[in-house]
C-alpha cells in the first residue's frame, strides 16, 4: 500500500521523472548488445539456405571429420556433413520448437493469470491447484512419458513442454494482477461503473505485460536448453539437424574430435545467455529501485571537540547539512539547522512532510538510508561529535545513552522474532546481563509501560499484539538501558487517539522520572502543547522559528508558524448552521450489518445494526477510532462491502444487493474520496485521461464534450488548466486530492462519500481542500458522507455527527452538540484525549481528564464491591 | 499447525494419485502394440493375443490402473516388459544414485547461493555489480554444457576426476566423492546462481524495512544484524528458490546422469521412453513425484518454522 512519501521518497521521484522506464530500458547497453546478437543468429539461421552452403544432410565420404577449410567454414564432423549448414539449419530447428513452446506457454499462461488474480474465488483456487500439479513435475521426466504417447516429433513435444511451464508465466502474471488490485484506483474505477473489461486493458495490462515479456524471455531460454538436452541424450527426432543433436554427436566422439562440440555448445549457450541477460536486464531496470550513490561522507575523526558545549547542553547540534545521492543527483534535505536540549526537558521539532525534521534526527542517530549522509555540521552529545563517530562507536552509545522510538509501531518490530527477544538482545549486549537477568528486566519493564500481560507479551509475536502495545514495547526497548537522551519520530502519529493520549501520558511519566532530555519529531501542534517545552519549527530543510512552548503559541513570530497554528484542526472554525428541515432525504439505511467471514470460520462484525439518513445538501460525519467500522459503512454504499443484514434506500429504492448494472446507474448519483491520494489515482495516466475515464461511460458524451468538462473540473477544484496533460505522479498529496475530488464531481452526483479523505494531507492541505469541498457543496448542492477520526474536522465541515464505536452508533446529533456537549462517556473521552494545540489550555484539559478517568475507576471499583 | 501438516499430507496424496493416473492414460493410449515390440515382427497373431492377455492390455483402461494402484501400494510397481526385473528393484538400485547427486548439490546450492547473497547485500557497490552478472551466467549456462566442459578439463586434459562412472559410499568413500564432484557441480552452479540473486534481493528488501532501523537504533551491530534478524526473514525467498530448483535439479540429473554415466534415474528411464516400458515408465513417475511431494512437505514445515505468522 502506498502511504505519503517522506523526504527521501520525493527526492526519488524527482530523480526518476527524467526518464520514463521505457526510455531507461531502450537506452541501455545491457539491452541492446544481447538483442542485437540474438537478432544476427536468428537472422543468420533464418538466412542459410541463401548462403550456397552444402545441404545440412549430405554427407561427404570423402571428407569425414576435417578442420575448417573454405569449401567448409568450420569443417565436416564425423559423417563428412558440413558442420556450418547443419548449425544453421539445426537453429532454425531449434528456435522455430523453443518459439512453440514459449508461444503456448504465453497463451496459456497470461489469459489464466489475469482471469485467476483479477477474480479469484473458484477460478483461482482451481488455477493455482493446477499450476502447483504440472509444476510437482520434473520437465524431462514428464517429457519422456509424454513422448511416450505424442512421439517424437520435436515440435508437438515442444508443444507439450509449453504447457509444462505454464506456472512459470501464470504465477508472475497473477501476483502482477493481485498487487495492482489492491490500489484503490481500482476501486474508484469499479465505483465510476467502469467495467471489469475496461479496467483490465487500461489499468491492468500494462502493468502485467512488461511482466509477462521478461517472463517470456527467461521461457525462451529454458525451452531451448531442455529442447537441446532432449536432443543431445538421444530422445528427439533421429537424423534431424538440431544444436542438441550436434552436441550430442560431438559428445560421443569427444576423445577423438573434441573441436566437434564447440561450434553447437557455443550457439546454445550464446543464445541462452543473451536471452536470460534480457529477461535480467528488463527486469531490474522496471522494478522500482533507485540506485543510491554513495555521497562522499566525512571520514570519521577520533571525536576531538572543536568546541565545548554551552552549559548543561545534552545535546547540542548546529549548523547539520544532511545530502542525498540518488541516480546521480544530489540533493539537500536538510541546511543548516541548529538546536540544544538539556535533560529532563522536551524539545519538539515540527513541521510539515518534506520539512527534514525526520531527515535532522536521523542525520544526528547516524540512521540515514543509503544514499544519505551528514555533510557539515556537528552534533554534540556529552561532548562528542555524533557525527563523526565511526559506525562501531555509534552502535555503542545507540541503545544505551541514546534511545530512539520509531513511527510506526508495527512495522518496527522483527515479525520473525518474539517480543522478549527483541527486547533481552540490546540490553544483553549494552548491560552484559545474562539471559535470565534480562528478562526480568524486560518484564519489569514492560509493566512499567502498562503492559497488562507481561509474560504473554514477552513470548508472542508482533502480529499477536495490537498497535498501541507494540508503541508501549518500542517505548520500552528505549529507555531499557538508561538512556540519557531519547530521540522520538512522531511516536503517536499511528495510534487512535486515546491510545495517543496514554502513550504521551506514559512519556511524561518517563521523562520526569529518569530525567532523560527528549526530541521529539511530530506534525501535530496539539501533542506540542501537551508535551513540549520548547519548539522548534521546521520548513524546506531550515529552521524558521525557535522559542519555548508557551512563547510560540501565545506569540509565534513567522506568518508560516501562524498559518500551521490556524489550520490545526481545533482551531478550524465550526459548521455555519444550515436549514435542512425540508431537504428531500436522500440516502437511508435501516440496520445496516456488514459481518465479514473470519479465517477460520470466525465471523467478524464490522457494522453491527446501524440506522441514519443524509438529506440534499447535508454533510453527515461520521467518527471512529481505527476497526469502529466507519469506512466500511462508506463502502457498503458503494458495493465494496457486503451488506449482510438491513438495508439501504436510495432515494426510497433499495441498494443494499444492486446488481452490476444498477451500480453502473448508480455511479452517477453516488460517488467516492478515498483517503490514500497516492493510490487512488493511476500514477501512470495523465490526469485528463483518469478524469475523462468515467464520463465516457455515458454513450452520448463525446469526447470533446469530456474535454471541456475536463477544463470546468480542473477550474473548479482550482488546479491549472495544464494539469490535464501531466501524469498523476507529478503532483503533490494535497493536489492529487483534488484531481480525486474532481474525479468524484465529474458527473454531479448528489453523494460524496469521503472516507478521511484529508487525514494523509499536511494540516495547511487539509484547511484548503476542506474549503474546497466546502465550496463545491455551496454551489451544487452535493450532500457528503464524512468520514474521519478527528472530531475537530466534523465539527468544522458537518451538520451533523454520528460517532461509532465497535461498529455499533454511539451517539448521534448536531455537530455542534456533539462536540462541545457530549452526552456518552466514550464521545467524552474521545473529545478529551485530543490534545488542544494551546499548552495552557492544554494542561487544564489534562488535568481534568485525569480526574474523569481516576472517577471512572474509582465508579467502577465501587459498583464492583457493592456486588454480592 | 497440525491441521496444517494434514493439509498439506492431503494435498500431496491427491497430487500422487492424480499424476500417476494421468501417467497411466497417456502409456495407456499411446500408439505401438508394445506385444509387437516385444515379441518381434515375426511372432503369430495367437501369440500377440496371448501376450497381450499376459500383459493385461485387454481390460480397461480404469481396471488396468485401478490393478495396477493396488499392487503400488504393496510395494509391487510390476515388471519391465523388456528386461523382466520387477520395476520396484530397478529403481531401488538407482534411486539413491540420484538422490545423492540431487541433494548434495540443492544442499551445497543453499548454503553457498545464501552465503554469497547476504555477501553482496551487505557489501553493495563493486562486489554487488560483479556478482550480478556472474550470476545471471551461471544461472543461463545449460548444466550440460557445464558438464562437458567440466569433465573436458578435469577428467580429459587434467585427469584428476573421472569422467564416468559410480562408486558406491560404502565400497570405497574417497572413490565415491571423487565421482560425485562433477556431476555435483554441473548441477550445482544454476542453482547457486538463482538462490545468491534471490537472496540478495530479499537481503536488500529486508535492509530497507523499518525494523532494522530500529534495530540499529537500539545499537545492534552489522553480525546480529545480518545473520540473525536479515538472514530469518529473508530464508522464506531462498527456500522457495530452492524448492523450484529442486524439481528443476531432478529434471537436470537425466542429462547429467547421460555425461557422466552415472547409474540414476534418468538412464532408466530415458531407456524404458525409447522402449516404450511402460511399467517402468510408470515406476520412475509416480518415484520422481513422490520424491517432489517430500522434499515440498519438508520445505513447507521449514516455511512455518521461520514465519510465525503461519504457526500461529
Amino acid at each position: 500500500m502506498t502511504t505519503a512519501p517522506d523526504t527521501v521518497g520525493i527526492v526519488l521521484a524527482q530523480g526518476r521523472e527524467r526518464r520514463t522506464a521505457w526510455q531507461r530500458l531502450l537506452r541501455s547497453p545491457g539491452m541492446i548488445i544481447p538483442a542485437a546478437i540474438l537478432a544476427l543468429i536468428v537472422l543468420a539461421c533464418v538466412l542459410s539456405p541463401l548462403f550456397g552452403l552444402p545441404s545440412p544432410n549430405f554427407a561427404n565420404v570423402s571428407a569425414l571429420g576435417q578442420g575448417p577449410s573454405p569449401a567448409h567454414l568450420l569443417g565436416t564432423d564425423a559423417s563428412g556433413r558440413d558442420v556450418l549448414s547443419r548449425l544453421l539449419a539445426g537453429g532454425r530447428l531449434t528456435l522455430l520448437a523453443s518459439l512453440i513452446a514459449t508461444a503456448v506457454t504465453f497463451v496459456l499462461g497470461v489469459p489464466l493469470g489475469l482471469l485467476a488474480g483479477y477474480y479469484s474465488g473458484f477460478l483461482d483456487s482451481v488455477a493455482n491447484w493446477l499450476s502447483n500439479l504440472i509444476q510437482a513435475l520434473p520437465s524431462i521426466v514428464a517429457l519422456l512419458a509424454i513422448s511416450v504417447f505424442v512421439g517424437t516429433n520435436t515440435l508437438v513435444v515442444m508443444a507439450a513442454f509449453g504447457v509444462l511451464v505454464v506456472p512459470a508465466m501464470f504465477r508472475p502474471v497473477r501476483a502482477a494482477v493481485i498487487d495492482v488490485r489492491r490500489e484503490l484506483y481500482i476501486d474508484a474505477a469499479k465505483v465510476s461503473g467502469i467495467g471489469d473489461l475496461s479496467i483490465l486493458g487500461r489499468h491492468i495490462l500494462g502493468v502485467v505485460l512488461p511482466v509477462a515479456l521478461i517472463q517470456t524471455g527467461f521461457i525462451f531460454g529454458a525451452s531451448l536448453v531442455v529442447q537441446a538436452g532432449l536432443d543431445f541424450i538421444g530422445v528427439g527426432e533421429p537424423g534431424a539437424a538440431s544444436w542438441g543433436s550436434m552436441l550430442g554427436d560431438g559428445f560421443k566422439d569427444i576423445y577423438n574430435s573434441p573441436y566437434l562440440l564447440l561450434p553447437p555448445a557455443l550457439a546454445i549457450t550464446v543464445t541462452v545467455v543473451c536471452l536470460i541477460l534480457l529477461g535480467s536486464v528488463a527486469r531490474d531496470l522496471i522494478s522500482d529501485g533507485a540506485t543510491p550513490g554513495r555521497v562522499r561522507p566525512r571520514t570519521p575523526r577520533p571525536a576531538v571537540t572543536t568546541r565545548a558545549a554551552t552549559g548543561e547542553n545534552l545535546l547540542e547540534v548546529d549548523g547539520l547539512v544532511v545530502e542525498y545521492r540518488l541516480d546521480g543527483a544530489d540533493s539537500r534535505v536538510v541546511d543548516g539547522v541548529g538546536f540544544a536540549v538539556r535533560r529532563g526537558r522536551v524539545l519538539g521539532l515540527v513541521g510539515e512532510s518534506g520539512s527534514g525534521k525526520t531527515q535532522t534526527v536521523l542525520g544526528v542517530l547516524g540512521l540515514l538510508a543509503e544514499g544519505g549522509a551528514v555533510t557539515a555540521g556537528s552534533a554534540l552529545f556529552d561532548g562528542c561529535d555524533l557525527t563523526r563517530l565511526g559506525r562501531r562507536e555509534m552502535n555503542e552509545i545507540r541503545g544505551r545513552d541514546i534511545g530512539y522510538i520509531p513511527q510506526e509501531p508495527m512495522s518496527n518490530l522483527d515479525p520473525s522474532f518474539t517480543i522478549g527477544s527483541q527486547l533481552i538482545e540490546p540490553m544483553r549486549r549494552h548491560l552484559g546481563l545474562s539471559r535470565r537477568d534480562a528478562r526480568a528486566r524486560a518484564r519489569d519493564l514492560l509493566v512499567r509501560v502498562g503492559i497488562v500481560d507481561p509474560d504473554r507479551t514477552l513470548a508472542s509475536y508482533p502480529h499477536q499484539i495490537s498497535g498501541g502495545m507494540a508503541q508501549r514495547v518500542l517505548i520500552a526497548g528505549a529507555v531499557s538501558c538508561n538512556p540519557k537522551l531519547i530521540i522520538a519520530d512522531e511516536p503517536t502519529t499511528a495510534l487512535d487517539v486515546t491510545v495517543q493520549a496514554e502513550v504521551l501520558d506514559l512519556l511524561r511519566s518517563l521523562i520526569a522520572q529518569l530525567d532523560i532530555a527528549v526530541v521529539l519529531v511530530t506534525h501535530d501542534f496539539g501533542v506540542v502543547a501537551d508535551i513540549c517545552d520548547d519548539v522548534v519549527v521546521m520548513r524546506g530543510g531550515q529552521i524558521l522559528e525557535s522559542a519555548p512552548t508557551v512563547q510560540l503559541f501565545a506569540a509565534p513570530e513567522s506568518a508560516y508558524t501562524r498559518t500551521l497554528l490556524a489550520a490545526a484542526p481545533a482551531h478550524l472554525p465550526p459548521r455555519a448552521p444550515k436549514a435542512l428541515d425540508g431537504a428531500p432525504v436522500l440516502l437511508r439505511a435501516e440496520n445496516l450489518q456488514v459481518t465479514y467471514r473470519g479465517r477460520g470460520g470466525k465471523p467478524f462484525v464490522a457494522v453491527d445494526g446501524v440506522s441514519f439518513a443524509i438529506r440534499t445538501g447535508e454533510t453527515l460525519g461520521l467518527v471512529g477510532e481505527s476497526g469502529s467500522g466507519k469506512s466500511t459503512i462508506g463502502r457498503a454504499i458503494l458495493g465494496l462491502a457486503p451488506v449482510t443484514g438491513g438495508d439501504i434506500l436510495w432515494s426510497g429504492g433499495s441498494i443494499a444487493h444492486a446488481s452490476r448494472r444498477e451500480r453502473r446507474a448508480l455511479s452517477s448519483d453516488i460517488q467516492v474520496v478515498f483517503q490514500d491520494p497516492y493510490s487512488s489515482l493511476n500514477p501512470a495516466m495523465s490526469v485528463e485521461d483518469i478524469l475523462v475515464e468515467p464520463l465516457l461511460i455515458d454513450p452520448g458524451v463525446t469526447r470533446a464534450d469530456a474535454r471541456r468538462r475536463v477544463r470546468e473540473l480542473l477550474d473548479a477544484v482550482h488546479l491549472p488548466r495544464d494539469a490535464g496533460a501531466r501524469r498523476a505522479r507529478e503532483f503533490s498529496g494535497g493536489q492529487r486530492q483534488r484531481i480525486a475530488i474532481a474525479r468524484a464531481l465529474s458527473r454531479s452526483p448528489r453523494l460524496v462519500i469521503c472516507d478521511e479523505a484529508v487525514s494523509a494531507l499536511d494540516l495547511s492541505t487539509q484547511a484548503s481542500v476542506l474549503d474546497l469541498l466546502a465550496e463545491l457543496q455551496e454551489r451544487t448542492e452535493v450532500a457528503y458522507l464524512f468520514v474521519s477520526h478527528d472530531l475537530d474536522v466534523v465539527r468544522h465541515i458537518a451538520d451533523r455527527t454520528a460517532v461509532i464505536q465497535h461498529g455499533r452508533f454511539v451517539e448521534v446529533g448536531d455537530s455542534e452538540d456533539v462536540a462541545t456537549s457530549p452526552r456518552e462517556a466514550y464521545t467524552r473521552r474521545l473529545a478529551a484525549a485530543s490534545p488542544y494545540p494551546d499548552p495552557v489550555v492544554q494542561a487544564e484539559r489534562r488535568a481534568r481528564r485525569s480526574a474523569d478517568l481516576a472517577r471512572e475507576v474509582h465508579d467502577r471499583a465501587d459498583s464492583l464491591e457493592r456486588q454480592p | 499447525m497440525l491441521r496444517f501438516i494434514a493439509q498439506r499430507l492431503g494435498a500431496a496424496l491427491v497430487l500422487i494419485v492424480v499424476v500417476s493416473f494421468v501417467a497411466f492414460v497417456l502409456t495407456w493410449f499411446s500408439p505401438g502394440d508394445p506385444a509387437l515390440a516385444i515379441l518381434g515382427q515375426a511372432a503369430s497373431p495367437a501369440a500377440l493375443a496371448a501376450k497381450r492377455a499376459e500383459l493385461g492390455l485387454d481390460r480397461n483402461v480404469f481396471e488396468a490402473y485401478f490393478a495396477w494402484a493396488q499392487h503400488a501400494l504393496t510395494g509391487d510397481l510390476g515388471t519391465s516388459w523388456f528386461s523382466n526385473r520387477p520395476v520396484s528393484e530397478s529403481i531401488a538400485t538407482r534411486l539413491p544414485v540420484t538422490i545423492t547427486i540431487a541433494v548434495t548439490a540443492v544442499v551445497l546450492s543453499g548454503v553457498l547461493g545464501a552465503a554469497i547473497g547476504l555477501w553482496a547485500a551487505a557489501r553493495r557497490g563493486a562486489v554487488d555489480n560483479a556478482i550480478r552478472p556472474l550470476s545471471v551466467l551461471g544461472y543461463a549456462i545449460p548444466n550440460f554444457i557445464v558438464a562437458i566442459l567440466l569433465v573436458t578439463i578435469f577428467a580429459i586434459d587434467l585427469r584428476v576426476l573421472p569422467a564416468t562412472g559410480w562408486v558406491d559410499f560404502s565400497a570405497d568413500p574417497g572413490g565415491w566423492f571423487r565421482s560425485i564432484i562433477l556431476p555435483v557441480a554441473a548441477l550445482s552452479l544454476a542453482a547457486v546462481a538463482a538462490v545468491a540473486q534471490q537472496m540478495r534481493n530479499a537481503a536488500i528488501a529486508t535492509l530497507q524495512q523499518d525494523y532494522i532501523r530500529t534495530l540499529r537504533g537500539r545499537g545492534l551491530g552489522g553480525a546480529s544484524i545480518y545473520l540473525k534478524h536479515v538472514l530469518r526473514n529473508s530464508a522464506p525467498v531462498a527456500l522457495t528458490v530452492l524448492s523450484l530448483q529442486f524439481i528443476g535439479l531432478l529434471s537436470g540429473a537425466v542429462v547429467i546422469e547421460y555425461v557422466f554415466g552415472l547409474p540414476g534415474i534418468g538412464a532408466l528411464s530415458v531407456g524404458a521412453a525409447v522402449q516404450q516400458d511402460q511399467p517402468v515408465i510408470q515406476g520412475v513417475v509416480v518415484t520422481v513425484v513422490i520424491v517432489v511431494v517430500v522434499v515440498n512437505l519438508l520445505v513447507d514445515l521449514a516455511y512455518t518454522w521461520l514465519n510465525p505468522k503461519v504457526r500461529s
